[in-house]
């Protein structure tokens, strides 16, 4: 895959960020929760759980859970479920350990604190405590999650109207960036 | 020294030596004076004020320090000391461990000692004067093999002289007077030892005595010791060695706190006579080597340790290094099944032979591994008698507390969590099974209650078991509380035998006291004892005779984390089924398969068994055509017939924990990963029955 890094001035305090890739939009988490990246493989199904609970993979000797972000999210993309970029990102949740496949993983960088404007009020509705941020950076928009809100059930209530409101969300981001 | 770093070496040591405390008074108290014991107890509690000192916890040191005293008293007297003294150990002993809990949880202790300390003061005073008076006409606590000691640290040509000096009324620092004492004996011939030790002198110590090897006569000696300032008197004395041992009082092994301490942390020990005996509870810790047939009890161990016996070396391990190095050996097993797998597809005949010899060292090390983590029952039994004395009296019940099996070995992680459950099933019998002395003369009982715990290997499962004589349990009246709780319908209660209706206490919120006690009855009952005893891959069997008694009967995986299972194929996806709970294996005709109100039954032989298709539970369409292969599964005396898409056989599998949101579906008990690295569930049968 070929990675489009784009320079970006870096002045004043910095995020040290993984950012992936859910259907058409990016998102992020913070480098300190996660602990490393695999590829999707051998990954046992339990019958009975939840949709979006993939299974169980050993992690060197660890049983850990592994969750497809897509589907916790409730982000419909109509493509293929599993592609060859198809990442598990593990990451560090509370106590536990905990897989997450993501369409793909693109990037570990830094972004200033500054690019990151809290999620617009708009959304205000809706529980957004998942979403910690949106980093604005010149050639896209980078959607913040807390891994760990995300495991715990909040910010669930917005997932279902995610995927859609993702376009606006992004525009409105722009449109306080222009505003102020 | 950097104190805190010793701490919890201290507290886990400490809690031991209180063991040991403990079961001395209680002996004491059943069965008199024994000098061993009191021995014992009094190195314990010696140890404790030491390592209080040294780590500078006063209050636990002052306490320790008057017990001490007692103790020493105790044991120079040879007899059973009356029950207000023993009382008064007792509450110190459990005021030390309130106290050891504490810093535990907060790192420090505010518990308030004066007053106990002011009470044992008092008794004391009101013994017997013995050693504290005239520490030179006193009875010897002086052993045969600590005069061998000085026999054989005494220099050729040298007689052994006793120097017993006096302090003057009033004296202050008398730890700097002793060093001086000390040091001028030293210079009339070989230093052998002190009583008090040199850095236990006290400023309430009446005098000192120091045992010398020399040349020199009497009067030389007694002139120099006499210049030191505060001696108000010294007298000296030849020691007939090994002859007449009742002359002499002699602390023949000071050791140093400090020391004793360096010890505990993990070193190897080194079989010296002299530290032996502080030491050894913590041989029974973790002592591999020392665990010869029998094992019968502590006294047993100490004796061998201060023989010097060369199997009498031990370090103490974190028991969660031990579980990490398991965790690790089974990954490693893992690999190597994996790599083996990888030989045979290479047919390199070479690689393969390596590592055949690989996987046999493999096997051993995982069994040395799992040998490691395995201690005596008794580890956790041995505070028993003292919960059933207390709770025994707190009750007015007459009770003899018999224990069975003590050397019987588990796991250690696996008695850390049953002791509650034991703990509460003694609560139980105490409580609520066995009777008043007057209740039970009018039934033709004997007036003192029995309460049996025994622990006994049954294959490689280990049984224990809570027998008590007592009252045992109505059936009628569980049904009864079943009924008022709504646990179950009164008609449909009718309809179960006896053994069935007293399942009933294990259901959650049930509890049959009608006076609600101090310890049990507080909602905590026979469904907590259930679910931990299950957790852990075990399960609870609980038969009674009305009027006769009661019986719980734990039965427990030998390890946690290494089971035999059986492997089966649902869908294309393995599983594994704990082999404790699968009957047999059959192949079911699907024809024979009856449906009686919407459930499959099965008869095999003339038994009618429930049949589920895992196969559909877990989401393939079922099957119509056939037979199929089918496991009969049973847990807690229910079975029911599985049916599987494909056997594949028994292997022996490391059981991992599951996170909580994957054990909530009931299902799974845990998981295990396959020799391909892949992860395959651990079938709960519990929900199939």
């Amino acid at each position: 895959m070929v990675r489009k890094r784009v320079k970006v001035e870096l002045t004043g305090d910095v995020e040290q960020i993984v950012s992936f890739r859910l259907g058409q939009e990016t998102f992020a988490t913070m480098v300190s929760q996660v602990r490393e990246i695999r590829k999707v493989e051998d990954i046992t199904r339990v019958p009975k759980m939840p949709h979006y609970i993939e299974g169980v993979m050993n992690l060197r000797g660890q049983i850990t859970t592994v969750i497809d972000l897509k589907k916790r999210l409730n982000i419909a993309t109509g493509g293929p479920s599993r592609t060859a970029q198809s990442r598990i990102i593990v990451a560090e949740v509370g106590d536990n350990q905990i897989g997450i496949i993501v369409d793909a993983v693109e990037d570990v960088m830094r972004v200033p604190k500054d690019s990151i404007s809290p999620p617009p009020k708009t959304l205000a509705g809706m529980e957004l405590a998942a979403l910690t941020g949106i980093s604005k950076l010149p050639d896209k928009l980078i959607m913040m999650l807390d891994l760990e809100k995300v495991m715990n059930g909040a910010g669930t209530a917005w997932l279902g109207q995610a995927g859609t409101h993702l376009g606006e969300v992004a525009e409105q981001a722009e449109d306080r960036e222009v505003s102020t | 020294m950097e104190s805190s770093k010793y701490l919890d070496v201290f507290i886990e040591e400490s809690k031991e030596n209180l063991q040991t405390l403990n079961s001395t008074l209680l002996s004491l108290e059943q069965d008199g004076f024994d000098e061993e014991g009191m021995n014992a107890a009094f190195r314990a509690m010696h140890t404790i004020k030491g390592t209080a000192g040294v780590i500078g916890i006063a209050p636990i040191q002052q306490l320790a320090h008057v017990m001490e005293d007692l103790f020493d008293d105790l044991r120079k007297k040879k007899e059973t000391p009356p029950r207000t003294i023993l009382e008064l150990l007792f509450a110190g002993v459990d005021l030390i461990e309130s106290m050891l809990l504490e810093l535990e949880t907060s790192g420090s202790t505010q518990v308030p000692v004066i007053d106990i300390v002011e009470r044992m003061r008092e008794a004391m005073e009101g013994l017997p004067a013995t050693a504290i008076d005239d520490p030179v006409s006193e009875e010897s606590g002086l052993e045969p093999d600590q005069l061998e000691q000085i026999k054989a640290m005494l220099p050729a040509g040298e007689r052994p002289v006793m120097v017993s000096v006096t302090w003057s009324n009033g004296l202050k620092f008398k730890e700097g007077r002793a060093y001086q004492v000390i040091r001028a004996a030293s210079s009339q011939g070989t230093l052998l030892a002190t009583s008090p030790a040199s850095e236990d002198v006290a400023d309430s110590d009446e005098g000192l005595i120091v045992v010398l090897g020399t040349t020199r006569n009497d009067a030389d000696i007694l002139g120099v010791v006499k210049e030191v300032t505060g001696v108000a008197a010294a007298t000296a004395q030849t020691i007939d060695v090994p002859g007449h041992p009742a002359q002499t009082v002699v602390s023949a092994a000071p050791v140093d706190p400090i020391e004793q301490m360096a010890e505990s942390v993990p070193l190897p020990l080194p079989a010296d006579q002299s530290q032996a005996a502080p030491l050894e509870p913590l041989e029974r810790t973790v002592d591999r080597g020392a665990e010869c047939a029998g094992g019968d009890d502590h006294v047993e161990g100490r004796k061998e340790s201060r023989s010097g016996s060369p199997n009498g070396s031990s370090i103490r391990v974190k028991s969660k290094l031990l579980d990490k190095l398991l965790d690790q050996v089974g990954e490693i097993m893992i690999n190597n099944i994996r790599i083996n797998q990888i030989a045979t597809d290479l047919k390199h005949r070479e690689l393969k032979q390596t590592l055949q010899n690989n996987s046999r060292l493999m096997g051993e090390m995982q069994d040395i591994v799992l040998r490691t983590r395995m201690v005596q029952v008794d580890f956790i039994f041995k505070r028993f008698p003292r919960i059933v004395r207390d709770l025994s009296r707190d009750n007015g019940k007459e009770v003899d507390f018999i224990m069975r099996g003590t050397d019987i070995e588990i796991d250690r992680g696996l008695l850390d969590e049953i002791g509650d459950a034991l703990v509460h099933l003694l609560r139980n019998s105490l409580d609520h099974g066995i009777e008043p002395a007057a209740e039970r003369v009018a039934k033709g009982k004997s007036p003192r209650g029995t309460i049996t715990l025994s622990a006994l290997q049954e294959q490689s499962n280990i049984i224990i078991t809570v027998e008590d004589d007592g009252r045992g349990m109505d059936p009628g009246k569980i049904v009864a509380k079943a009924v008022s709780k709504g646990l179950v319908k009164a008609e449909d209660a009718e309809r179960l035998d006896d053994r069935s209706k007293l399942q009933f206490v294990f259901l959650p919120g049930f509890s049959t006291a009608e006076k609600i006690s101090d310890i049990s009855g507080r909602g905590v009952g026979m469904d907590v004892v259930k679910t931990k005893i299950e957790e852990l891959g075990g399960f609870v069997r609980l038969d009674s005779t009305f009027g006769q008694g009661c019986k719980v009967t734990l039965k427990l995986p030998p390890s946690m984390s290494i089971i035999r299972a059986m492997l089966v194929e649902v869908n294309g996806e393995k599983y594994a089924i704990p082999l404790d709970n699968v009957r047999e294996t059959v192949r079911v005709p699907l024809g024979a398969v009856h449906s009686i109100a919407d459930r499959g039954v099965f008869q095999l032989r003339d038994e009618v068994l429930p049949v589920l298709n895992i196969r559909a539970e877990f989401g393939a369409p079922a099957e119509t055509v056939g037979d199929m292969p089918a496991v009969i599964v049973e847990k807690n005396d229910n079975r029911s017939c599985l049916l599987v898409s494909r056997l594949i056989g028994q292997q022996e599998i490391v059981v991992k924990n599951l996170g909580k949101d994957l054990r909530q579906t009931g299902y799974f008990s845990g998981a295990t990963i396959l020799g391909d690295g892949k992860v395959a569930m651990i079938l709960d049968v519990g929900v199939f029955t």
